[in-house]
């Protein structure tokens, strides 16, 4: 965004930083898992055809930002998208994070990926 | 009581049926109305697939009705999640797992998009600035989020260069969604770098 404005230069990027950072992930909490497995499937069967979509119609895609995002259509246009598979992420990605963290000191004790992550409500792997 | 044998008046009836029956699978699973979703995005360019999903009628699809709800902040998603206010929320993967240490009664379900070599989060500095490496930013004032994730990001990219943890300034707890804020601060040199 300070870019497409002409504020500022990429010195370095996340990815050059940590190739492949994974930036976030959707959550429910368990008791809305447990009550309404159906309804999160079908929420992730929709999100998965999304991230199809974009990669297929990604110019297509991109003209639905403005509407939600309140950016101009240029910016909409040309603004760095993240980069989305199936919703699974490779566990040694996600480990090389959670050791970073151990590194730098945000992170004390063992959290095993198992006890947070739960992949058995999105679509079969194609 | 008249009998229906009019041919015309069978015709009508049958269509009558048939738009039920249509009403009635459109109604979702066991005739119950769609359930709804209440998921929470931050406005964002990265919260794309929620535009995508809702303007391409991929959830209508699927039979639920998904409604997106401003919400900005992770603990504030955490907790409005677990409080039962939005069934869906992001959270970074530092969070997570800090969520996960405390026993916090949530799960992952799916990632929601990594960087990639066209990513343009990073490190970012005054267009005019003469700062063309991360070592150019010794001694230097980076303004940063106070997410964990953040932190990581400008201690990996000190490290990568050789360089100490404390080589730059750290001014912390800048907000994601104030890019104005960032350019101006970036303009008045208030600070030479900011993570965005």
């Amino acid at each position: 965004m300070l870019e497409s404005h002409g504020a500022s230069r990429m010195l370095v990027s996340f990815n050059d930083i940590i190739p492949g950072f994974v930036f976030a992930g959707l959550f429910f909490s368990d008791e809305y898992l447990e009550k309404n497995p159906q309804t999160v499937r079908a929420f992730l069967a929709g999100l998965t055809r999304a991230f199809d979509f974009i990669k297929q119609n990604e110019k297509k895609a991109r003209q639905w930002i403005p509407k939600y995002a309140h950016v101009e259509l240029e910016v909409a246009m040309k603004s760095a998208l993240r980069e989305f598979d199936d919703g699974r992420e490779a566990p040694c990605r996600l480990e090389q994070q959670i050791a970073l963290m151990k590194k730098y000191g945000y992170l004390k004790e063992e959290v095993p990926l198992s006890r947070f992550i739960d992949y058995g409500y999105l679509p079969e792997k194609k | 009581m008249k009998n229906i044998t009019n041919p015309f008046a069978g015709r009508i009836l049958g269509g009558f049926c048939c738009i039920c029956l249509l009403l009635w699978g459109c109604k979702g699973e066991k005739g119950k109305e769609p359930a709804v979703v209440k998921v929470s995005y931050g406005m964002y360019v990265d919260d794309l697939p929620f535009y995508v999903a809702l303007e391409e009628g991929f959830w209508q699809d699927e039979g639920i009705q998904v409604e997106l709800v401003r919400l900005p902040g992770q603990a504030n998603n955490l907790a409005a999640a677990l409080r039962g206010d939005i069934a869906c929320g992001s959270i970074n993967l530092s969070t997570a797992v800090h969520a996960a240490a405390k026993n916090l009664p949530f799960k992952v379900v799916a990632w929601f998009g990594r960087a990639h070599e066209e990513t343009h989060c990073g490190i970012h500095v005054d267009q005019k600035s003469d700062i063309r490496t991360v070592r150019d930013l010794k001694d230097k004032r980076i303004a940063l989020g106070g997410s964990i994730s953040t932190k990581i990001i400008l201690n990996r990219a000190l490290e990568k260069e050789g360089m100490a943890q404390d080589d730059v300034k750290r001014i912390e707890g800048i907000k994601i969604d104030e890019a104005m804020k960032h350019e101006a601060a970036l303009r008045s040199k208030g600070i030479d770098g900011i993570i965005t």
